[in-house]
């Protein structure tokens, strides 16, 4: 049985990450101003970012940068940018009660999920990280060769999602 | 607004060392990425749950798709790094949500042009 801190010395970058990731994550929720959240949201995908690096995925990890902390969240800070409010917005529920109802259900969550997660002696062979030196070419592969049909679906699918999003956000009433 | 910014910082350090405390009592490192999963899925589930602005909401959801994908690369990189299922299915998520974040985009850009307001409670013009 090791100690917590030789735990923390066997994969230091796993805490260090992770510890940033979630502060990050549960300021994205508590920030009361939306532009700051953005930028948080920036940091929390970054250093998930870093986490796929460390697990050895350096393709999904450079996706996750493009896609996910510059993409996504510009297209985020766009709809801020465009739907800029007068008023001061609540950041959470209005009621107290409704929002530590909220904040019970997804601790207690947690908790469970947690303590089935300790409680398990997993079968999975997951003691070690196991390295694939062809990482983003055995990617590139499967794309193109199992996954074709669902790669060429996705395409079709984004380019269909494009052409509706501008037709939703054309400039007319729907009420007249 | 001090004693504000203390209740949220003393709220994210117990949660942090909740986390914490859970993750160096697991020996192996795939149980670990898994309860980083865990952990970003409860906080999108909360936001998911109780925000009220629809950008938040969004925010939100982006978070709980990250969660799923941290569980899907970290399985694929420990138990199968030679046929990667795990990852492929990752960048297959990854497309979904950017065409998930236009589409959200486009709709909430339009119903607040006609309602000019971003508070989930005034979306219910699909109600009877």
């Amino acid at each position: 049985m090791d100690s917590a801190i030789e735990v923390f010395f066997q994969d230091p970058t796993f805490f260090v990450l992770s510890a940033i990731s979630i502060t990050t994550a549960i300021g994205v929720l508590i920030e009361k101003n939306l532009v700051r959240a953005g930028l948080l949201l920036v940091l929390c995908f970054g250093t998930i970012a870093m986490n796929y690096f460390a697990l050895r995925a350096p393709f999904v990890g450079a996706s996750q940068i493009l896609i996910y902390a510059v993409g996504i969240t510009l297209v985020i800070v766009f709809a801020l940018m465009l739907t800029s409010q007068k008023h001061d917005f609540p950041t959470l529920a209005g009621d107290e009660a409704k929002n530590i109802t909220c904040a019970a259900i997804s601790i207690a969550l947690f908790a469970v999920l947690a303590t089935a997660l300790t409680g398990n002696k997993w079968s999975t062979p997951g003691a070690e990280l196991l390295t694939c030196p062809k990482n983003t070419e055995i990617i590139g592969l499967k794309l193109l060769g199992s996954y074709a049909l669902p790669f060429e679906l996705i395409s079709v699918l984004l380019l269909v999602a494009l052409i509706g999003a501008v037709v939703i956000a054309k400039k007319d009433k729907i009420n007249g | 607004m001090g004693k504000d910014t203390a209740k949220k910082s003393l709220i994210v350090v117990l949660l942090l060392g909740y986390f914490l405390f859970t993750a160096l009592n697991l020996h192996s490192g795939l149980e670990r990425y898994i309860l980083l999963s865990t952990a970003l899925f409860s906080i999108g589930i909360y936001g998911l749950t109780s925000s009220r602005n629809v950008i938040r909401i969004l925010m939100s959801i982006e978070i709980l798709l990250n969660a799923v994908n941290i569980n899907l690369v970290a399985f694929s990189s420990y138990v199968d790094p030679l046929e990667v299922r795990g990852q492929v299915f990752a960048l297959f998520v990854m497309a979904i949500a950017a065409a998930e974040a236009a589409i959200a985009l486009a709709i909430i850009l339009a119903i607040y042009r006609n309602s000019s307001s971003v508070d989930i409670e005034d979306f219910s013009s699909l109600k009877w």
